[in-house]
């Protein structure tokens, strides 16, 4: 098992129980590109991800000068985020400590994603948790191609190794991509 | 002095009282909006399992938590005055406020987006609809599933003319449709597949903009048939099948019949009282299904000049 977890942390996987449309963030590869990290803007690249998937257009930009404001580059801090999501009339929960852990599930379990510390002064996208088996979903704004999977005891160490902090739009998930199904047919759906 | 002091405070503790008071008068006992969400509605309590009615009520209540909230998404352009005008309207008329309130996301009872035509970090998300014309409002049940596939369209509708009652009622007829139908079916919450939109689809062209047309009335273009939003979901007992056993004898389709509502009356039962299903849902239908076809087919090449009429085909498939 160790084993897996350690070839998943290294190469990172695209195996995942969970159908990509289904993640809380369900953004496609094309979009999740345009998210890759330049310059070490790490959490930029991550809120941005978010406010792709919420819909947030204030928070999708940070990284480009907009008429949301300007480009947000370079590395960051809690303060730095509350600032500029202050200046943008960003609405986000930014949680630091002991219950970050907490946050992270409430916002997979609602269908919200959220930037947060993972791996060693890094910052990447959560897109998903199957508290079923145990598992998180994460991309990495270096490898915005990829979903990587990580079990409970990984994605601790994960967590842990950045620090806790978490930043959670303050906005409704996104919803569930419409169907038509017949569902007043005699057979139901 | 000393009593001119003393009627100061007595005159301020006066206010302070009479102000309390009105405060507390006009605090909310009622929640106004789960009211006007119920619409035109009767609901009678018998104490009697569940009416459609009953369903409605309970799904137009508070949601427990966030992932318990309906989706209304709203696809529309900058560029249409219609647009504008429906998404002012909806942080103003009180009855779209209460289906869903823009400004403030935690007390809405549903999630409420607004998606730009054409906005590339939004549109892959709507491939799977047909927008023909903005505004368009889609209506989706809530994330954790208690009302069945999240991605399922309740209704869509196009247009609008200013008539945000009209708006407002449309939805919530909708919803009362589908959920007196969702309970009675219990769906699998899976895909089943692409279906055929049920209307004529639009040119493969760039969808025309209503920037002029203020007087299209709100259009419900899915579903497009009028469904009662009391739908019978009782099984029906297969009495036509009976009485053939009296008048014709034993008939493969009359026993397929009769074994079908066995089946779905024992499956009920056991879906009601939480035992295990020993089939999906999906895969139960099919099974119903193929039985209902080799029925039919049966019937029709013992009989070619008498078809299977709808009635007897529904009394076996209500369920």
């Amino acid at each position: 098992m160790r084993g897996i977890v350690l070839i998943s942390l290294i190469f990172g996987t695209a195996v995942s129980g969970i159908p990509p449309d289904e993640h809380a963030v369900d953004l496609p590869t094309e979009i999740r590109r345009w998210y890759f990290n330049p310059d070490g803007s790490c959490v930029q690249c991550s809120i941005g991800m978010c406010g792709a998937d919420q819909d947030v257009p204030a928070a999708a930009t940070l990284l480009w000068d907009t008429e949301y404001g300007p480009a947000e580059r370079g590395g960051s801090y809690p303060e730095r985020v509350a600032r500029y999501c202050r200046s943008r009339g960003i609405r986000a929960y930014n949680i630091t400590g002991e219950r970050t852990f907490d946050w992270m599930r409430w916002a997979a379990s609602t269908g919200r994603g959220a930037a947060i510390g993972a791996g060693k002064a890094h910052f990447q996208t959560l897109i998903g948790y199957d508290s079923k088996t145990g598992t998180w979903y994460v991309c990495n704004n270096n490898s915005p191609d990829r979903i990587d999977t990580y079990d409970e005891e990984a994605f601790r160490k994960l967590h842990l190794a950045s620090g806790r902090w978490v930043v959670i739009l303050d906005y409704p998930p996104h919803p569930a991509r419409p169907v038509y199904h017949k569902w007043w047919a005699p057979s139901g759906h | 002095m000393y009593d001119k002091k003393r009627m100061w405070i007595t005159i301020a503790a006066v206010v302070v009282l009479f102000i309390t008071a009105i405060a507390i008068a006009r605090s909310d006992e009622v929640d106004r909006d789960a009211v006007l969400r119920c619409g035109d509605m009767v609901q009678h309590i018998s104490g009697y399992g569940q009416s459609a009615t009953d369903r409605f009520v309970e799904a137009m209540a508070p949601p427990k938590d966030d992932s318990g909230k309906w989706f209304i998404t709203v696809v529309g352009s900058s560029r249409s005055r219609t647009c504008e005008r429906l998404k002012t309207d909806w942080t103003r008329d009180a009855n779209l406020l209460a289906i869903a309130n823009p400004g403030d996301p935690s007390r809405s009872w549903a999630h409420w987006h607004y998606y730009y035509y054409g906005d590339k970090s939004q549109s892959w998300r709507l491939e799977k609809v047909k927008i023909t014309h903005v505004p368009t409002v889609i209506v989706q049940p809530p994330r954790d599933g208690s009302y069945g596939d999240p991605s399922t369209v309740v209704c869509q509708l196009v247009g609008y003319n200013g008539d945000a009652d009209a708006m407002a009622a449309k939805i919530r007829g909708s919803i009362r449709a589908y959920v007196a139908k969702l309970k009675a079916s219990q769906p699998p919450a899976t895909d089943t597949g692409r279906l055929t939109p049920p209307w004529t689809p639009a040119p493969k062209v760039d969808p025309p903009l209503d920037e002029t047309d203020d007087s299209m009335p709100v259009h419900k273009i899915f579903p497009d048939i009028d469904i009662p939003s009391d739908i019978d979901v009782e099984v029906g007992f297969p009495w036509r099948e009976i009485m053939t056993f009296f008048t014709v004898g034993f008939t493969i389709p009359a026993v397929i019949a009769l074994v079908i509502w066995i089946v779905v009356i024992v499956r009920n039962w056991r879906k009601e009282t939480g035992r295990k299903l020993y089939l999906s849902d999906e895969t139960f239908g099919s099974v119903i299904k193929m039985l209902e076809e080799f029925a039919n087919a049966r019937s029709s090449s013992r009989c070619s000049g008498c078809p299977v009429t709808p009635d007897s085909k529904r009394s076996s498939r209500r369920s």
